[in-house]
């Protein structure tokens, strides 16, 4: 079974999202990585980027395919975890600390609320 | 998720790459492993060690009879009657027009020949050959008998010589024998020192009813399992074509840069429109490409001073040079180290045209 920390909300495209300052933090969650298996490449968005909820905002690959990851939230690129551009395989080994991908500046906070619980996305990753 | 209702072809090797709890994948109609730990690691164990691939989808056939010689000769782009008992060579089917309509790899028995074809081709492949079939040929498909473990990489000779009576040192690159185990004795067996991974290594032909248990010995003896994802990017490291993708039905061997595979000297199916082609120059070029960043895939546009000057076939990271690499059909002649730009996820990413392969290993 995968790790799903319940102190994170999640989508149904396997992102996760943490609200920090006002600020939300995205990255990809265990199984996700799992599913995806050894990040080789990761593309991320340029800082200053507008975002939308639910639209592609970066790319992941493994050597094999291209995974696009969707915006949890709606806003601009306030930051992006240039670590991971040299050391992809710490979306695999770290997700949800070194392993994250982007901040967003929102633009409607209220989107925030809307994401999954951990409990609603263990479920939703069961019924896949 | 949507279930699908077809069924899946499975190789006798199945339930083996099931207890590896190996990810399965469609490839064409078989129910195929395509990562059993991870690739990266698969690929580096071939290109360090050894790793073993159930290649068991692929299509093998026995040409036999008195005019089989010829008649593989007019079908191929090889010179059959040339080959010697116990060679094997790299060749082409193609059609009327040139264009490949599969790559093979021929060996002569002493007599009769042993012809391995790409699964996806398997029975287009054997329809040609019944198609042209003449007096004194005789075609069986014995690919539904036949497994096939390919075993690759520096340590393979090594982990494999104990269990055989032959001396391997003696079995040069695309030569085969008939093998004799010292742990089974299949009722068919050949062991060839080929593969598709531009490794040294083997590929052991083998009834079905001995997979199993060649597999399990390999494995207890140090081999890693592979899937056909490493397949893949090893394969592509080495800038083996792949039909269906870098060749097809519409490509010349011209065109594919695989005139080294033609034996001009003889009649073909083809030959003419090749002939003519290789002295008016083709239209296009398959080419090997390295990016700067970005990870090209099929399909994505090669572009040369703000125009499409062509399409990439087959692209993967390499895992060996860390990069992305790729290749693509251009219609233009392009020196080795010319600057173009590849569109990656709909951006322009800095690419140069190097010289094939992208690996090669150390004899």
């Amino acid at each position: 079974m995968s790790n799903i920390p319940k102190d994170l909300r999640y989508t149904k495209t396997h992102e996760w999202a943490k609200k920090e300052n006002g600020k939300i933090r995205v990255g990809i969650t265990d199984h996700a990585q799992h599913e995806i298996t050894d990040v080789v490449h990761v593309e991320l968005p340029q800082v200053g980027k507008s975002v939308e909820k639910g639209a592609s905002a970066c790319v992941i690959e493994s050597v094999k395919s291209a995974f696009d990851i969707y915006s949890p939230v709606s806003g601009k690129i306030a930051q992006v975890n240039d670590t991971v551009t040299n050391s992809p395989e710490l979306v695999n080994s770290s997700p949800y600390e070194q392993g994250y991908l982007f901040v967003i500046e929102p633009s409607k906070p209220e989107e925030f609320e809307q994401l999954l619980s951990g409990e609603d996305y263990e479920q939703t990753v069961k019924n896949q | 998720m949507q279930k699908t209702e077809k069924k899946l072809k499975q190789t006798p090797l199945y339930h083996e790459h099931k207890k590896l709890n190996a990810r399965f994948v469609d490839f064409g109609g078989w129910d195929m492993p395509v990562i059993f730990t991870s690739i990266l690691d698969e690929h580096n164990t071939v290109r360090n060690n050894c790793g073993l691939f159930d290649a068991s989808h692929m299509g093998e056939f026995i040409v036999s009879g008195k005019n089989s010689a010829d008649f593989l000769n007019k079908l191929t782009t090889a010179n059959i009657p040339g080959l010697k008992t116990g060679e094997a060579k790299y060749t082409l089917f193609l059609n009327e027009n040139g264009g490949i309509i599969d790559d093979l790899i021929v060996y002569r028995r002493e007599n009769d020949f042993f012809v391995v074809v790409n699964a996806a081709n398997l029975e287009k492949d054997f329809s040609w050959l019944q198609k042209h079939k003449s007096e004194g040929v005789n075609l069986e498909n014995i690919s539904d008998k036949t497994s096939l473990i390919a075993f690759q990489g520096p340590n393979a000779e090594k982990i494999l010589q104990p269990l055989l009576k032959e001396d391997l040192k003696k079995l040069n690159y695309f030569n085969f024998l008939k093998p004799s185990f010292n742990f089974i004795s299949p009722q068919f067996a050949i062991l060839a020192r080929t593969g598709y991974t531009g490794e040294d290594g083997f590929e052991i032909f083998v009834s079905n009813d001995s997979a199993v248990q060649i597999w399990q010995k390999l494995l207890s003896l140090g081999a890693k399992a592979c899937g056909l994802g490493a397949r893949d990017s090893l394969r592509l490291e080495a800038a083996m074509s792949l039909h269906g993708h870098d060749i097809t039905e519409n490509t010349t061997p011209i065109e594919a840069g695989l005139s080294w595979t033609i034996y001009w000297d003889k009649d073909f199916i083809g030959k003419n429109v090749i002939k003519e082609q290789k002295e008016k120059g083709p239209a296009r070029f398959l080419k090997a490409f390295i990016l700067e960043t970005g990870i090209p895939r099929e399909n994505c546009d090669i572009i040369l001073d703000s125009k499409i000057i062509g399409k990439v076939t087959s692209g993967t990271f390499s895992p060996t040079l860390k990069k992305g690499i790729c290749l693509g059909y251009i219609n233009q002649k392009l020196d080795t180290g010319k600057e173009v730009k590849i569109m990656v996820h709909n951006q322009p990413r800095a690419a140069k045209v190097v010289k094939k392969p992208f690996y090669k290993r150390h004899r």
